[in-house]
């Protein structure tokens, strides 16, 4: 490992004076200068996320979380999702999802156990859910408004279905019957097209401020009871139940500790109890005489004693420790950087600059998504630009895919966009912009207004760029390694 | 908290790089770090002795605008505190008269205006700020009839924002967001921000002294009584992630108040209720003026904030719904902010980009602790505490 990380290393530095003389070129500024010391700690994130070969190879990139097989009914699967791992899926590969309640600032939405709130109704006035507005006004494109259950069709069950397991039979007010999960209603998402899609929602915890998402439904990791997994931009990662990180050593080798003596200053062993078996993945050893300890594919796991954040990745930048993945998230497509800024791990355009998503739930009762390019726009323009979509293309430019680009991954992908309206165009259509997109959004970088806008590749200028802090409605980087984001342990 | 962490006293490597005066001290055992450690020199406030190794670093636990406050408003608000917040400025301009409206011409043309703020006009009698004093500095060398005088008599004082913002419930002491504020300062290491004062040959004298700020990694330690923090906890420097505010500065120190020379663009991490912004206050020309104690340091940063940055970093860590507590309309506070804007004109439109500010800081006295290796890669003046870190035993760091 440490030949290859030379070897990479050394290509990245070449990397970076292509990537210094580029920014110097197209911004006038002096890039292999002022800037040169901060573009090149990108060196790390380079060789972390984007010289995919030899990453690819060392951190197994094909490998897929293994979860606990429990008795489905007739009709269901689970899929093993690049980004979501193992999730619930109808017999066509649409994911399932559930929508748990939540209090907002202003009143409560979501479903309660047994019990589907979302319906055919269509809500055509806002809530008044997030203060400091008052509820009643006419929704963006109120007469062509979806119901719930257009956007969220309930996974209908036949009258004769019967509860297995988990699963169960709940009656919907409409007369029909639904299947619930834990209790949990289930829905499919009309944005999922295809097997593996979970383009609906995500496991990522949210804020009260972002509102009551949807949220994908799947079997359990298959971990022994001590760990947990959870779902990171970089894939699913492994701690303790507490929320504490674990690691692997790679001068371990299977069932075979090599971390003793002042390792143990920094690192202490995740023990097994002497009943524990062999659970998927885990194991254990006998680390010395009566101690045993777990090991994830053969290589013994430890936590790092200095770590102090829920979910950190602090240990992984001591050299030869990594963090434990069931399944790493997929790469982003070539050309584009992952750069360190004052947050943490940063994805950028090839240029540096940082990259924005767009995230937004409507102030309905149903909450519609209105993050994506098939919702009505205004709430983005409205963000981007007071309104005017032009004033948006100016402040938060699309980013362009080139021609013919392809992403390596469902999570990534191109879409035409008309720029006028912000909504899916043909390929055809005049003025249609071919642009990228993460998790079937299209994805922007920020020039800013008057003045103000990302210059460098340490700016993320438009993070929380909108109504409430940018979760409710705005824009937020996409942040691969974020420092503060978790609470302390 | 002794001064001298004996394995780090005890480092070869420590030894060499410091000063010839700082290794005659180590080398001349426990009678000399009598002399030299924190023994004589650390509980000895006013003391005009040298800090040990010439070094002493303090890091910041609170830090805000500065803006003059008295008790009853009446000397720098005499009309009173701000009363046109997001739910009132709403009202005005759509007023409960039976209108049929939509989402997008109220809560989203609100919502936009906060990002895309205008200069036209302002009906709403926008309370400013008045009175001659206000904390901060005087920034150009000159005494103006508009200029205030510092709470300490000094004349001169350069401080527009204050105009500004100074009438406004939520940048006052007791305000509900400042309290978060403060409480998100003190807790998170994002914020952490610290300094080094190098060359210090008094703390109460020395007429060249060199500061450079950074930012921490560390929590602040609390002391026994729960309500401050105890000098002498340590503090690792995030040479990794912070490098953007690091930065340098020559200074005096006169009668144990520290001066810098202007740095030409001080970054400052400014986040708040706990959103991680990734927000970074600009100032140009921002200079320090600290009382120093050993233990701890306390005063104004001053210069001129970079306009749109002041401004986007509050709409982006407070939402309107947070604004409405202290009557806080942000688009409001900009057609104010540009009318009162004093400094670095665009060179195109003339207008100014910047404006007069200050900061008020506390900060107490920290232990810098460096790794090995940043032990071995400081070629200039060793720091006051370069202890081997913890984490440099299990391996370097990447």
């Amino acid at each position: 490992m440490q030949l290859e990380r030379h070897s990479v290393e050394q290509k990245l530095e070449n990397r970076f004076d292509l990537f210094t003389d580029s920014m110097s070129r197209e911004t006038g500024a002096d890039f292999n200068g002022r800037w040169r010391g901060a573009v090149a700690v990108l060196s790390l994130a380079f060789l972390v996320l984007m010289d995919a070969p030899a990453y690819a190879a060392k951190e197994n990139m094909t490998a897929r979380e293994d979860y606990i097989q429990a008795p489905l009914p007739a009709g269901f699967q689970v899929l093993v999702t690049e980004i979501e791992g193992p999730v619930f899926a109808d017999a066509n590969g649409r994911t399932l999802y559930k929508w748990p309640r939540r209090d907002l600032r202003v009143g409560t939405v979501g479903d309660v156990e047994f019990k589907a709130s979302c319906g055919d109704q269509i809500f055509r006035e806002t809530a008044g859910s997030m203060s400091p507005y008052p509820p009643g006004f006419e929704l963006p494109e109120a007469d062509t408004r979806p119901s719930c259950n257009q956007v969220w069709p309930p996974v209908l069950a036949s009258d004769n279905a019967k509860p297995v397991d988990k699963w169960t039979v709940i009656d919907r007010p409409d007369g029909r019957k639904q299947w619930a999960y834990a209790g949990a209603p289930l829905y499919t998402s009309f944005l999922d097209k295809k097997p593996g899609d979970v383009l609906g929602a995500s496991k990522t915890p949210a804020s009260v401020d972002e509102g009551a998402p949807r949220e994908p439904v799947g079997p359990e990791a298959n971990v022994p009871f001590q760990f947990s997994v959870d779902t990171t931009k970089l894939g699913r990662l492994v701690s303790l139940r507490n929320g504490k990180s674990v690691y692997t050593y790679d001068l371990d080798s299977r069932h075979k500790s090599n971390c003793a003596g002042a390792c143990m200053d920094g690192w202490a062993p995740v023990l097994s109890a002497d009943y524990a078996r062999p659970v998927g993945d885990w194991t254990t050893f006998e680390r010395s005489p009566g101690v045993k300890q777990w090991a994830f594919k053969g290589m013994p796991v430890y936590e790092h004693l200095q770590d102090s954040k829920l979910l950190s990745l602090d240990g992984g930048d001591i050299a030869h420790w990594r963090n434990v993945y069931t399944q790493k998230a997929p790469l982003p497509p070539a050309g584009f950087v992952v750069k360190e800024t004052s947050v943490g791990l940063v994805l950028g355009d090839e240029r540096g600059r940082t990259i924005y998503m767009y995230s937004c739930l409507d102030d309905s009762f149903d909450h519609q998504l209105c993050d994506h390019p098939d919702a009505p726009q205004a709430y983005r323009f409205a963000m981007c630009g007071n309104g005017d979509p032009d004033q948006c293309l100016k402040a938060f430019p699309y980013v362009i895919a080139r021609a013919g680009a392809k992403s390596g991954s469902a999570t990534w992908s191109t879409m035409y966009i008309n720029p006028k309206t912000g909504k899916r165009a043909q390929s055809s259509d005049p003025g249609a912009l071919n642009v990228w997109a993460y998790r079937g959004r299209p994805v922007y970088t920020f020039a800013g207004r008057n003045g103000y806008g990302d210059e460098t590749p340490l700016d993320l200028k438009a993070q929380n760029w909108g109504e409430f802090n940018g979760r409710w409605n705005g824009y937020r980087a996409i942040i691969y390694r974020d420092l503060y984001g978790r609470r302390d342990l | 908290m002794p001064l001298f962490n004996s394995e780090d006293d005890m480092n070869t490597q420590s030894l060499k790089s410091r000063k010839p005066s700082t290794r005659l001290c180590l080398m001349a055992g426990a009678a000399a770090i009598a002399l030299c450690g924190s023994g004589s020199f650390v509980r000895a406030e006013g003391s005009d002795t040298a800090p040990p190794n010439r070094s002493i670093a303090y890091t910041f636990y609170d830090l805000r605008w500065a803006i003059h406050e008295t008790k009853d408003t009446k000397e720098e608000c005499p009309d009173g505190l701000a009363i046109v917040g997001p739910r009132e400025y709403f009202k005005l301009k759509f007023p409960e008269d039976g209108t049929k409206r939509t989402q997008k011409e109220t809560e989203l043309a609100m919502e936009g205006e906060v990002f895309w703020p205008n200069t036209d006009p302002d009906t709403t009698h926008f309370r400013l700020a008045g009175g001659k004093t206000a904390p901060g500095l005087n920034l150009d060398g000159k005494t103006k009839p508009t200029d205030f005088t510092s709470p300490d008599g000094k004349p001169g004082v350069d401080n527009e924002l204050f105009r500004v913002i100074g009438c406004i419930g939520n940048y006052r002491s007791g305000a509900v967001i400042l309290t978060y504020d403060m409480q998100h300062y003190k807790q998170s290491t994002s914020v952490r921000s610290l300094i080094e004062v190098t060359d210090v040959d008094s703390l109460v004298n020395d007429d060249d002294v060199t500061v450079t700020t950074y930012r921490g990694r560390d929590i602040l330690q609390v002391d026994a009584s729960a309500n401050s923090f105890a000098p002498g906890a340590s503090q690792r420097l995030d040479l990794r992630w912070g490098k953007e505010f690091i930065s340098q500065a020559k200074g005096k120190i006169v009668n144990g108040v520290l001066s810098t020379e202007p740095i030409k663009e001080l970054r400052i991490p400014d986040e708040s209720l706990a959103f991680i912004s990734g927000s970074v206050e600009r100032m140009r020309d921002a200079r320090f003026e600290l009382k120093l104690t050993p233990d701890s340091a306390e005063g104004v940063i001053a210069g001129y904030a970079d306009l749109e940055t002041f401004y986007a970093n509050r709409a982006r860590n407070w939402s309107s719904h947070h604004l409405s507590y202290a009557s806080q309309t942000q688009q409001l506070v900009y057609k104010q902010l540009r009318k009162f804007a004093d400094a670095y004109p665009d060179p195109k439109t003339g207008e100014n980009t910047a404006i007069s500010s200050a900061f008020k800081v506390k900060m107490i006295e920290t232990r810098i602790l460096r790794s090995e290796k940043e032990v071995a890669e400081t070629k200039g003046e060793p720091s006051s505490s370069q202890f081997a870190s913890d984490s440099s035993r299990a391996g370097s760091p990447k």
